[in-house]
């Protein structure tokens, strides 16, 4: 389009990234959180952070037996070292639908609080929690991040002598735009993984042509061939029978298999009766994909009746593994940290990337001032951007706090809680634009000049960080106000909760340390060189 | 031309390389997915799945060029030639 094509790449880069930034921004923060999804929805349930019993499945049979002795199906989802919880699910007839319950480890019923949890985060990252409509919104913004890669990629053709070049006291826009490079280069491979992956787990709704081309639009036939091999169901007899021991069953399966090994659900078809059957999924933590297989146990004796190896056409596993890389199902916690901090800077890659769009936006259009000054129209036109960025960056940290609060001060027993505390999420987010866009129209005087506009706008984004580092930060004494959460983790030595409460610490503390670069005054010589 | 004409044509030059790289860029993508599986000689299923995963880079690609290519008229000219490709594929194809 221009005159070459490091230049069109360049303008495409730029434009690409400026129309989709902020909303990507928030997806790719809430996917970096998502990775804890279970964590978080462990924490936002602190009824459930009771001990366990190390025979959970003995337990969850025994309640099943007492409240769905003639259900079509029972789950005993086991507790993970993720979320040590536990829970049976049971289906009263084939056509209901699952009914769950949370019990400790004496089989004694749980009733957590109503939350939408950390699944509510992982929710907004793929569909933005509009439905099909976001889920469609979130495609396209992962295909113009394709693009943006891409092109990105194709503009810094000496991409790694660019790594090593980090000017951090360079006037503005030179250290920002290393920033910027230094974050992508760094996770270049995770970005562009994650990108594709996440693009393709639904190719079937986002690019159904093989489906409604090469098919008609068979889609329940093709899904039939591409699910892996599973077992037969077997139509239920009418004659009661005793169940064998499910802690048995289960101990066979994991003393048969190799080491490193989980099982996350027992399921039981037709409990209760002569051909009750029980499914287990075994999955080797070896593999980062889950590699595994399926036993099926007769529900009465007890024994082996079939095993079925995972396998499945070249294509199929390909796909399997893309999307499992994307979700990280299976990853240890090493591997998930791995994730998390890799995700993180994707997140600070898209930031600075809008930050260096302002920053040289705003260099170009202040000599546009008259000389009285900027107006309050003047400072929205030019530094709208800036302010947006501090209120969508900075706010979504403020948001995701608040939401961490209303989970704990909100009464246990309102009704609509869950639908209320992501209302509470997105005021707060709305509030934190809102005070940015204020801040720069109360102030605007201060915009008239590049000096006053950088001082003015550091200003704004150390008060957004030290506001967000103080939500952060509160979380830790308001959990164990509310609900004496870390003395009861600490008494229980619950890593997770734990691990929450440190993973907040440091992330305060980061925000801390950023706004305080942000609000300290400066001396002479430092303003002179930025 | 006088410098408003110029920045009608700049406006026009844009909105057709962005209407491309979107919606050319995703009937190509849509065909190339459909029209592929009709043709290679492996699993109908399993055809499916390696183009569908293939079509998002082709998406990514007709993107990248709706953007580089010299005018917009030969872009739209050569995204129309490869639909109609396509859709003959297609069409021989069922």
């Amino acid at each position: 389009m221009l005159s070459t094509f490091r230049q069109s790449m360049t303008w495409l880069h730029t434009w690409c990234g400026i129309v989709t930034g902020w909303v990507l921004f928030a997806i790719f923060f809430s996917g970096t959180l998502a990775v804890f999804r279970h964590e978080i929805d462990y924490w936002m349930m602190p009824e459930l952070q009771v001990s366990v019993s190390a025979d959970a499945v003995t337990a969850g049979q025994r309640v099943l037996q007492q409240v769905a002795p003639a259900a079509v199906r029972w789950m005993i989802d086991l507790p993970t070292e993720r979320a040590p919880v536990m829970r049976v699910r049971w289906q009263a007839g084939p056509k209901d639908r699952l009914q769950s319950r949370y019990i400790d480890g004496g089989g004694q019923q749980l009733s957590p609080r109503e939350t939408s949890g950390g699944s509510m985060i992982y929710r907004f990252h793929y569909g933005l929690l509009l439905g099909r409509t976001g889920m469609w919104i979130v495609g396209g913004l992962a295909m113009a991040m394709m693009v943006a890669l891409v092109s990105g990629v194709i503009i810094h053709a000496k991409i790694f002598r660019e790594f090593f070049t980090f000017r951090p006291f360079r006037p503005a826009p030179r250290a920002w735009l290393d920033a910027h490079t230094v974050c992508s280069v760094a996770v270049l491979p995770f970005s562009l993984m994650i990108t594709y992956s996440g693009l393709v787990i639904w190719w079937f709704i986002w690019m159904p042509g093989g489906l409604e081309l090469a098919f008609s639009g068979e889609r329940a036939a093709v899904f039939r061939d591409m699910a892996p091999p599973g077992f037969e169901r077997v139509a239920p007899s009418t004659v009661p029978a005793v169940m064998a021991d499910l802690s048995q069953i289960l101990r066979l399966a994991t003393d048969t298999a190799p080491s490193g090994l989980t099982i996350e659900t027992v399921a039981v078809a037709n409990p209760g009766v002569p051909n009750a059957r029980v499914d287990l999924t075994r999955i080797s933590d070896d593999a980062l994909w889950g590699v595994g297989d399926r036993l099926r146990f007769d529900g009465t004796s007890g024994e082996l009746l079939e095993r079925l190896p995972e396998r499945g056409a070249p294509a199929f596993v390909t796909h399997r593994i893309i999307r499992i890389l994307h979700e990280v199902k299976f990853a240890g916690p090493w591997l998930r940290w791995l994730f998390f901090v890799m995700a993180s800077i994707s997140c600070a890659m898209i930031a600075t990337g809008t930050v260096l769009w302002g920053t040289k936006r705003r260099i170009k259009h202040v000599k546009s001032f008259a000389a009285g000054g900027a107006t309050r129209r003047d400072a929205l036109a030019v530094f709208g951007v800036d302010a947006m960025n501090v209120g969508v960056i900075g706010g979504l940290f403020t948001a995701t706090g608040v939401y961490f609060h209303a989970n704990r001060l909100l009464p246990a027993t309102m009704s609509g809680r869950a639908d209320s505390e992501v209302t509470i999420f997105f005021l707060a987010w709305l509030l934190c634009g809102c005070a940015a866009i204020a801040y720069l129209l109360s102030f605007h005087r201060r915009f008239a000049s590049l000096h006053g506009a950088q001082s003015a706008l550091r200003r704004l984004w150390g008060l957004q960080w030290a506001v967000a580092a103080s939500v952060a930060l509160a979380i830790v004494p308001l959990d164990e106000m509310t609900t004496s959460g870390i003395s009861r983790a600490a008494k229980r030595g619950d890593a997770v909760v734990l691990s929450f409460h440190a993973s907040l610490l440091i992330a305060a503390l980061a925000m801390a340390w950023v706004a305080w670069m942000g609000l300290r005054p400066l001396t002479m010589q430092r303003v002179g060189r930025s | 031309m006088t410098g408003r004409a110029e920045i009608w044509h700049d406006r026009a030059n844009v909105a057709a390389r962005v209407m491309a790289a979107i919606f050319a860029g995703y009937a190509i993508s849509y065909l190339f997915a459909g029209a592929l599986p009709l043709w290679l000689p492996i699993v109908r299923t399993e055809a499916v799945l390696w183009t569908s995963l293939a079509s998002f880079v082709v998406y990514t690609c007709i993107a990248l060029y709706a953007f580089s290519a010299r005018s917009a008229w030969a872009l739209w000219r050569n995204l129309v030639v490869i639909i109609l490709l396509l859709l003959s594929a297609v069409w021989w194809g069922r």
